[in-house]
């Protein structure tokens, strides 16, 4: 990791040296922005037998907060530097981030080479997004807008290059050594050649993608649209190993046996979608999800009725096993088969107040999340919003294994 | 006497078809002074203000070779860095939160009534073509389809002087549906012609709600390709 900072550290003073060549001194230029964000939270919180005790697992009914971002970034000739720091205040305590840090250098007409920490997000999909191959949904804080959330996390540290051609299409390599692969949680050597293109003759474009990790595997993107108002879309991955680790038993000690990641079987992860903008600007998205690397029915029955024998308080073993399932189910989604939907508007009763529902649901067991986001602006810069969570499905279905119920948050952000 | 009947027929058909002919071709020529008159150019730029109900969004619009077209938002401040793209019959939106660009179909709403193709789409006779014509003088009607499923409106009736100048566009949906009426005022002289500086979006689907875009800071230029690029949008 460390040999890495340097090679990128390394890198941008390279691209800098280069960049300031007389050949390309251009105007300096300087752009700051900022965001404020103001949060509160109150929840509904139940024991459950996967977190039997809330309170000392750190889940809080009520909550309090605020979100500071501040991104910079400077151009000068062919070079960019840029950068997004973040402060996260909770609690009375302050955590801070360095979400991106990197350089950027434009080569000819449109060749790009940059290295350095940097968030880099892909695909279509609003629900789960497959080919969001770089992201962990789980680091997203909830309360916020997806294009506030999503933007709000620490990025990867990798070098890279984009090729961009004449006729809209894409060339793009990225390695990122001794990164943290986001679903598994632990360390992997990345890289993905990706290339994008648009479709001859119609309104149609496509990505595909080649990755090396822990996961190898491919990586496919398409966006069409019909008519006027429709738009339907897909994002797929097909790699080796599931992100997910299934109970095989049990062992003498009582401890949870786990099987292998299946490294050698290729786990597709598909998500289908069908995009509409009604005659009255209500927008629509409806996507059906197929995780072949998610528990089977046979897989949950065992992941459910080992929930169902421990009794964490019994035994150290118990407690052991409990913790081993905690950390074996947290991931963003667990199961094979989901539906999503979306429904926006950018001025609710032709006020200027935006809405939008999502429905999350699990084919399999029937749980789910609904979601509901009212948004108004402050003025020029400022918003105030409004998120309302409802979290449905029986005992130790997927969205009931944790405490937090009903949630319901207010925000507000200013950007300058 | 069949003979009798059937010449002045055949005369009087060949002569209405070369009538509608005329029309057409006349019709497609006035699309085309409609368009140099709204596009002062194939590549240009030019600044955009929208308000709507009291509500103000500032873009920066810049087409290439007609086809392809980039607005760039630059106020409010919340909304600064968010971009639409459309490259031919693409479309995509940024947003930079969500670190992606994202397919949008035309029809997807900017504000009020202004949907992302009566912003990003300058001229008509790339997506449409005149079917048929009617009126005269300063006052006539160019009714005009769809080349493409993919245009944003099933028909368009556009109201014009015989100079080109465009005065009126009622817009319709598939089903006949009147969706909004754009109103082409505010003539000013621009880039060596009289060009529509503001016009007045009336949209029926919303009890008549105006949105006003008013057109200023035009300039001939010629902006780098890499900016049509999809996978670019995070740079700009």
């Amino acid at each position: 990791m460390t040999m890495f900072r340097q090679s990128a550290t390394a890198l941008t003073v390279s691209l800098a040296l280069l960049a300031t060549g007389p050949a390309w001194a251009t105007d300096l230029e300087f752009d700051l922005t900022g965001r404020v964000s103001l949060y509160g939270k109150r929840a509904s919180l139940a024991a459950t037998d996967l977190v039997p005790d809330p309170d000392a697992s750190g889940y809080q009914d009520a909550l309090a907060g605020m979100s500071g971002v501040m991104g910079a970034k400077l151009s000068y000739g062919r070079l960019s530097l840029a950068a997004q720091f973040r402060a996260e205040a909770r609690d009375g305590q302050v955590e801070t981030f360095t979400d991106e840090a990197f350089a950027e250098l434009l080569l000819g007409e449109s060749l790009f080479v940059f290295g350095g920490r940097r968030i880099l997000s892909y695909g279509q999909a609003y629900g789960l997004n497959p080919a969001d191959v770089l992201h962990d949904p789980l680091s997203e804080n909830r309360i916020f807008p997806s294009g506030q959330a999503r933007s709000d996390v620490e990025g990867t540290e990798m070098i890279g290059a984009d090729l961009l051609f004449d006729n809209g299409s894409s060339l793009s390599l990225i390695y990122a050594p001794d990164s943290e692969d986001p679903r598994l949680g632990i360390e992997e050597d990345f890289a993905m050649l990706r290339f994008s293109g648009l479709m001859a003759g119609g309104a149609g474009d496509y990505s595909v993608a080649l990755i090396d990790g822990n996961r190898p595997g491919a990586a496919l993107s398409f966006s069409w649209g019909i008519g006027d108002a429709s738009v339907i879309y897909m994002d797929a991955t097909f790699r080796k190993g599931r992100d997910k680790q299934a109970i095989s038993g049990t062992s003498p000690l009582g401890h949870l046996l786990l099987d292998t990641r299946d490294t050698d079987k290729v786990h597709p992860f598909v998500t289908l979608g069908f995009g509409y903008t009604f005659e009255n600007g209500v927008s629509l998205n409806a996507e059906y999800t197929r995780d072949a690397g998610g528990y089977s029915d046979s897989e949950w029955d065992r992941i459910v009725s080992a929930l169902d024998t421990i009794t964490p308080t019994q035994s150290a073993v118990h407690g052991q096993s409990l913790n081993q399932l905690n950390g074996l189910l947290n991931h963003y989604t667990l199961r094979q088969n989901y539906g999503f939907l979306r429904v926006s508007h950018d001025s609710l009763f032709g006020k200027p107040v935006s809405g939008e529902l999502t429905v999350l649901h699990g084919l399999d067991d029937g749980s789910g999340s609904l979601g509901l986001r009212l948004e108004m602006p402050l003025g020029e810069q400022a918003t105030l919003g409004l998120s309302a969570t409802h979290k449905y499905g029986g005992e130790n279905s997927e969205f009931t294994l944790r405490p937090e119920g009903d949630a319901l948050a207010i925000y507000t952000t200013m950007k300058f | 006497m069949l003979k009798s009947i059937i010449k002045p027929a055949l005369i009087a058909l060949s002569m209405s078809v070369a009538a509608a002919g005329a029309w057409a071709a006349d019709g497609a020529a006035l699309l085309r002074k409609v368009d140099d008159i709204r596009a002062p150019g194939a590549n240009f730029t030019f600044d955009l203000t929208l308000n709507s109900g009291g509500k103000t969004e500032q873009l920066e619009v810049s087409v290439q070779n007609s086809t392809k077209g980039l607005v760039r938002y630059t106020k409010p401040t919340k909304m600064a860095g968010r971009s639409i793209l459309f490259v031919d019959k693409n479309m995509w939106v940024f947003v930079p939160g969500t670190r992606r660009a994202l397919r949008i179909s035309p029809q997807q709403r900017v504000l009020g009534g202004v949907s992302s193709a009566d912003v990003a789409r300058t001229v008509y006779s790339s997506d449409y073509k005149v079917v048929s014509t009617s009126g005269s003088g300063n006052a006539i009607v160019l009714q005009l389809a769809p080349k493409t499923k993919s245009a944003a409106y099933a028909r368009i009736d556009l109201t014009v002087a015989s100079s080109g100048a465009p005065k009126q566009a009622v817009f319709y949906a598939g089903g006949g549906r009147k969706l909004k009426t754009m109103h082409f005022g505010g003539y000013k002289s621009v880039l060596g012609a009289s060009r529509p500086t503001q016009l007045k979006v009336v949209d029926h689907l919303e009890g008549g709600k105006v949105t006003t875009m008013t057109y200023s800071s035009f300039k001939k230029a010629k902006t780098p390709a890499a900016w049509y690029q999809p996978n670019n949008l995070n740079r700009l």
